[in-house]
């Protein structure tokens, strides 16, 4: 059996749209995007002590966002698996088209002050 | 702008996108076994994932500090994930289909992927997950013979997950209140 081919052309835009914004649908898959523009590099245990749920659905947030392809993904081994965040260009471009105008909210404000895994990209 | 206009703008944006598309978004879950059969569902979820599909692969898409094993009932039970396929290649994902046909919320998101001569209509065994693969297959109608090579003319994986995942979109886009969740 045949697997049709992807839409090519314009709708390949439309259909990134379409997987990124489903990605982006949830209130906690939404803090977490805010949370990784405004503290890029983020460990994946700094994201869960500020959105506070389990951290099961909360690596399935995430993993939402990075098969949308919202966001990139690092890892290291300090001792330990570390796992960190950043937005990928598209990420970016959502950010400005969704936030334009408002202000980040950066270590300065005292809301987050995440720090930031040091981590190589793989 | 508050949280609730960017929430509202993210929906409005995700459904100008699905009106265009004719399509509704669709987020789902590949689970199979960790070493057989997982460059397979890497393959798959690159061909949803062109399609404006949010597919995850647990081993490659979860943080590397949370096992894969960690989807579990109630991960599943409480996330949106539309769509679940769980390719049974391995006493592992047995066990978890075991898990999962028997809990009510998860059941209906299912889409069991079996072997022809382990599937209830295609083979005579006996055996207890052969009989579990009928409960699911009469209660909730998705336990799919795939990959039969000569033997059995069934489609391949790859071919039944887009094609499944696609008609899925399709009756959510136009009958939402047709999809049992």
């Amino acid at each position: 059996m045949k697997t049709p081919a992807a839409p090519e052309g314009p709708d390949s835009e439309v259909i990134e749209r379409l997987k990124a914004y489903t990605a982006l649908d949830n209130p906690i898959r939404l803090r977490a995007f805010r949370l990784i523009h405004d503290s890029p590099g983020v460990p994946f245990n700094e994201i869960a002590k500020h959105i506070r749920i389990e951290s099961g659905l909360l690596a399935y947030h995430l993993g939402v966002l990075k098969a949308a392809g919202v966001v990139d993904v690092a890892y290291a081994r300090e001792g330990r698996q570390v796992t960190s965040y950043r937005l990928g260009e598209m990420g970016q471009e959502l950010h400005s088209e969704l936030f334009r105008g408002r202000p980040s909210r950066t270590p300065k404000t005292g809301k987050v002050a995440l720090r930031p895994a040091p981590v190589r990209p793989s | 702008m508050s949280k609730g206009n960017t929430a509202r703008r993210v929906r409005i944006i995700r459904e100008e996108a699905e009106e265009r598309l004719k399509r509704s978004g669709l987020i789902l879950i590949l689970l199979g076994s960790s070493e057989r059969g997982l460059e397979e569902r890497r393959q798959v979820a690159e061909v949803l994932r062109g399609r404006g599909i949010v597919a995850l692969v647990p081993e490659d898409d979860f943080p590397k500090e949370i096992g894969p094993s960690v989807i579990e009932d109630d991960v599943l039970e409480r996330s949106d994930v539309d769509l679940v396929f769980l390719s049974i290649e391995s006493w592992g994902a047995a066990t978890e289909f075991g898990q999962f046909a028997s809990n009510p919320r998860i059941a209906p998101k299912l889409r069991v992927l079996v072997r022809p001569e382990y599937h209830p209509v295609h083979s005579p065994s006996s055996s207890y997950l052969t009989d579990l693969y009928l409960t699911h297959l009469v209660r909730y109608g998705h336990v799919y013979p795939v990959d039969g090579g000569r033997q059995a003319p069934v489609p391949s994986a790859k071919a039944l997950i887009p094609m499944l995942a696609e008609r899925h979109r399709e009756i959510k886009a136009f009958r939402p209140s047709r999809i049992s969740k």
